[in-house]
């Protein structure tokens, strides 16, 4: 049939147009014009805890882009330069691709039942000799919600012992302390999009532009649009976040704590505080946990006035009064913080203090106003604070104290409810010092880095040495892996599906789009198969697929506070993740907790409502509680030997230890190597130039650096990014840790400083 | 692509003249396809070009006295430094050390502490390349710049900017540009539409 030019052109206008939507006119045609074209997946960086959408690019059977996702409300399409290099991640020269065991001091290469069988046997071995405490579980912020599940299930249910960690511990746990003390349930109230109606930012204790990229840019086009938002910062550090601040408080480092109540104070005093929602929605306790008036808080405050705040924290008075008025004058005010607040021996205090501030003035459960603690890790939330993935948790919220959630977790879970333990493991600290000692005798480490991000690493290097450890990661070498028994490949990002759950309480669906590089393996099947080999069969057998394990996971958070129930991977593949409490499958999720339009406030009796605009009801009478907790110092203030107060952090362009990105050569020579910013004052006085090698000491170790003069820092602190194993920070920091939730001390540590 | 088929008109060429002058640093679109960029600035203190390209005896003396390796000798046969001690920002920046050892070495005076050696160009962000102008969100040079918000910024648009009275054109940003080709360069000081003032921040190694 002859082909008019008209005919033709339409033809293929329409093939070209069926076959960009992915239709094929001709069923069963295949689609030659596009058969290079790049296909793109919905899914989640594998970075921070902001959560961005990412999309990634797929051509052939490889990955070769990654861009943002624009229907993503978190990050509208926008993200930073560490996901922009998420696919050269995936090919990185560094991942692990075989199992391998360690055989007269080395390395060998073996395949997977040789090294599940050997990991079994002696796993069963020790647990037979020293019983089940002798066993424990680290596992991660990053592992998918599945894998910590499974891990939990594994070691809690099975095994036996409550020695099951991750790292959240040394990001998270003063958080939880703190959303627990103060209002009652862990996890902020209010979601990112607060960001969009706050009139005031509070960052404080976090270097948002570097470390949580996106949300920093979400502030920015904000305040940009809206000239009359207000950005406070309180930090002993300048940080490229102060590009928009409109005050910056540059405390002593760990001492902050005085400023906060100062800021109090001021409000107070100023009349500044929210008298109503005081009376309606706030109780008042001292430190001891005792009930105390308003009257007796006000005056307790009075140790704290702003001067006297100014001796203790060298924060001028003045503009701790400036701080408070901004606060307090704002109509609306958010507070953001991260690891300067956390990485504190009185890390809970501090957060109780920020919650303090907003119950006092009523900036909470309106929009734009929310005390909003930021997370390090993509799955912080999700995976270890939801899922239980601490030695005292269980999941959905559960403690392993509470004799009815360990009830509901065994009859899920399918094992006597006696296997679990009443009593909390032990803390990562505690865990890595029972290492040791040798009360723990073997150890199952699932995608992250001890050896290196632990506080006073080298301390802990003996316990890694000695006894037998399992290290389940995705890249070879790490600082762990040359202390590991056995090294088991487990598959990266994109290689495996499963959900992740970010800062706000948003949890979103990540698909496979990949097969798993060499023989990596998912981590959840390395830890059934591995507990099939143990002798769990008939627990761990009936898992088939990812979406089984979920399916568990969500009947176990059914009439919890983060209810997920309505979450259903259908679901979930098809939006862009959903904020919990999600109740049923056809709930949109919630946008604020405490008030109307949170299916758990709407289901409570009316009388209890009466009058009242939140209900808190975590706490036994619905109200949350303002603490008097003293200012104190840090663990280990700075005196004659150690005059400076040495910080650690990041940059943006690494994250954790570099595992990931400094196998991104365009990341590596970005930073290619560690570095300590001193002041140009200190500096001059020491008789230190830029980039001069010096040596940085503290009581526990000393480490030789490169100096960067700039007026970064204030006087008389140091900061180092922790990021490289060859200039390892943690050889400094000091591992005293929160009494109350665990965290170690990493953001002030005593130091001196001296030329090489 | 599409850029490069596009004839440039006598209107379009005046346009772009003078958005150098206004555009805060930022190179057009155009800008970054039509010509190569600036690969290699001249040690601290070389002043104008053709001067000195007639002092210097390509001794190498400021080569061997630089601490950080950043001075080398020219070995690309494209460049009309052929030879010469040149700076590649892309390889090692310059730290603009505080009593300028290679000038000190330079037996010529063709490096002198009187022409201005704590300012050796001024950064162009090339909008194009620039990952943080496409979508993203990267401000590695705003993170290392010794003058960082002052030098280089965000302005009221919340996007990169450069101030040519606080750049000192040291390089450092184009050490650490992430993108495979630099999205940012340094224009020498000698080639830049607006020369060197006085009011350059002399806080220079801070």
């Amino acid at each position: 049939m002859p082909l008019k030019r008209r005919e033709f052109l339409k033809a293929s206008a329409a093939a070209a147009a069926a076959a960009s939507i992915g239709v094929n006119l001709i069923p069963g045609m295949e689609n030659k014009l596009f058969a290079d074209a790049i296909t793109w997946h919905k899914s989640v960086c594998r970075f921070c805890g902001t959560g961005c959408g990412v999309m990634i690019g797929k051509k052939g059977d490889k990955v070769v882009a990654i861009k943002g996702d624009l229907e993503n409300p978190i990050n509208k399409g926008h993200i930073c330069v560490k996901g922009f290099f998420l696919h050269k991640v995936i090919y990185a020269r560094t991942r692990l691709l075989y199992p391998m065991i360690r055989k007269n001091g080395k390395f060998v290469r073996v395949s997977w039942d040789e090294a599940l069988d050997y990991v079994a046997k002696r796993f069963n071995e020790i647990r037979e000799k020293y019983g089940p405490d002798a066993l424990a579980f680290y596992g991660s912020g990053q592992a998918e919600t599945e894998e910590t599940y499974m891990a939990n299930k594994l070691f809690k249910g099975c095994i036996g012992t409550n020695n099951m960690e991750g790292n959240p511990r040394l990001c998270m746990a003063s958080a939880v302390g703190g959303y627990l003390t103060s209002l009652g349930l862990d996890e902020p109230a209010g979601t990112y999009q607060d960001i969009e109606h706050a009139e005031l930012f509070l960052l404080i204790g976090s270097n948002t532009a570097e470390c949580h990229p996106i949300i920093f840019e979400r502030i920015v086009r904000h305040k940009t649009k809206n000239p009359n938002v207000k950005i406070i910062i309180i930090d002993p550090r300048k940080t490229p976040t102060d590009q928009v601040a409109d005050l910056h408080l540059f405390p002593k480092p760990g001492w902050d704590l005085a400023v906060l109540h100062a800021m109090a104070y001021v409000i107070i005093k100023e009349g500044y505080a929210d008298l109503d929602f005081i009376k309606k929605h706030v109780n008042f306790k001292n430190n001891e946990g005792k009930d105390i008036s308003f009257e007796e808080f006000q005056k307790f405050l009075e140790d704290y006035t702003p001067e006297k705040a100014e001796k203790i924290s060298g924060v001028p008075a003045s503009e701790i009064v400036k701080a408070a008025r901004m606060f307090g004058q704002a109509r609306t005010a958010m507070s953001m913080w991260t690891m300067g607040i956390n990485q504190r021996t009185r890390g809970v205090w501090a957060n109780n203090l920020i919650h303090n501030l907003h119950l006092l003035t009523g900036k909470i459960g309106v929009p734009g106003s929310d005390p909003f603690s930021l997370t390090g890790q993509p799955n912080a939330c999700g995976g270890v604070r939801e899922g239980g993935g601490l030695c005292h948790l269980l999941p959905g919220h559960r403690k392993v104290t509470n004799a009815k959630h360990r009830e509901e977790v065994a009859r899920v879970w399918g094992v006597p409810v006696s296997n679990i333990q009443p009593k909390p493991g032990k803390h990562t600290i505690a865990m890595f010092e029972a290492l040791n000692e040798g009360k723990i005798k073997g150890i199952y480490i699932m995608c992250t880095n001890p050896a290196q991000s632990l506080p006073h690493a080298q301390k802990f290097w003996k316990g890694l040495k000695e006894q037998f450890v399992v290290l389940a990661e995705s890249f070879y070498p790490t600082a762990t892996s040359e202390y590991a028994d056995v090294l088991l490949p487990a598959a990266f990002w994109a290689e495996k599906e499963g959900v992740y759950g970010c800062t706000e309480r948003r949890s979103q669906y990540m698909p496979q789009v990949l097969q798993p590089m060499g023989e990596a393996r998912w981590d959840a099947w390395i830890l059934r198969d591995l507990a099939i080999r143990m002798g769990f069969k008939k627990e761990f057998e009936k898992y088939k697929t990812a979406e089984d394990i979920w399916n568990e996971y969500i009947s176990l958070t059914k009439g919890r506070d983060m209810d997920l129930s309505g979450a259903t991977y259908r679901r979930l593949k098809k939006v862009r993740g959903l904020t919990w409490p999600v109740p049923s499958e056809d709930h949109p999720g919630t946008y604020k907790r405490y008030v109307k339009g949170d299916p758990f406030f709407d289901k409570l009796p009316e009388e209890k409502k009466k009058g009242r605009r939140m209900y808190f009801y975590g706490k036994p009478d619905g109200k949350a509680v303002v603490w008097a907790r003293p200012a104190k110092p840090p663990a280990e203030p700075t005196d004659k030997d150690y005059p400076f107060a040495l910080t650690t952090g990041r940059v943006l362009e690494h994250w954790h230890t570099g595992t990931m990105t400094r196998a991104v050569l365009e990341l590596e020579r970005a930073v290619p190597k560690a570095y300590v910013e001193i002041h140009p004052d200190d500096a001059k006085k020491l008789g230190i130039a830029n980039k001069d090698m010096v040596i940085v000491e503290t009581r526990r170790g000393k480490l030789k650096i490169e100096a960067r003069v700039i007026d970064r820092p204030e006087p008389g602190t140091l900061f180092i990014p922790w990021h490289w194993k060859e200039w390892l920070a943690n050889l400094l920091t000091i591992d005293a840790f929160d009494p109350g939730s665990k965290e170690p001390e990493y953001k002030v540590a005593a130091a001196r400083i001296y030329k090489a | 692509m599409k850029t490069l088929e596009k004839t440039v008109t006598r209107k379009d060429f005046f346009k772009e003249i003078f958005q150098l002058f206004r555009n805060g640093g930022v190179a057009t679109e155009t800008e970054s396809h039509a010509r190569q960029l600036q690969k290699y600035i001249l040690p601290p203190g070389a002043g104008n070009e053709a001067q000195f390209l007639q002092q210097c005896n390509q001794c190498q003396a400021c080569v061997s006295a630089c601490p950080h390796f950043a001075i080398q000798i020219c070995r690309d046969e494209t460049s009309h430094l052929y030879g010469y001690p040149v700076i590649a920002p892309r390889q090692q920046a310059c730290y603009l050390c505080r009593d300028f050892p290679c000038i000190q070495a330079c037996p010529t005076d063709a490096l002198s502490t009187a022409n201005h050696p704590q300012k050796l160009g001024t950064a162009r962000i090339h909008a194009a390349r620039c990952l943080d102008y496409l979508q993203g969100f990267c401000q590695s040079c705003l993170n290392h710049c010794p003058h960082m918000g002052r030098a280089i910024f965000r302005n009221a648009t919340g996007q990169l900017h450069i101030n040519p009275q606080h750049c000192t054109g040291c390089g450092i940003c184009v050490m650490v540009c992430v993108q495979e080709q630099s999205a940012i360069e340094i224009l020498p000081v000698q080639n830049e539409p607006m020369a060197f003032t006085e009011n350059v921040s002399s806080n220079r190694d801070p």
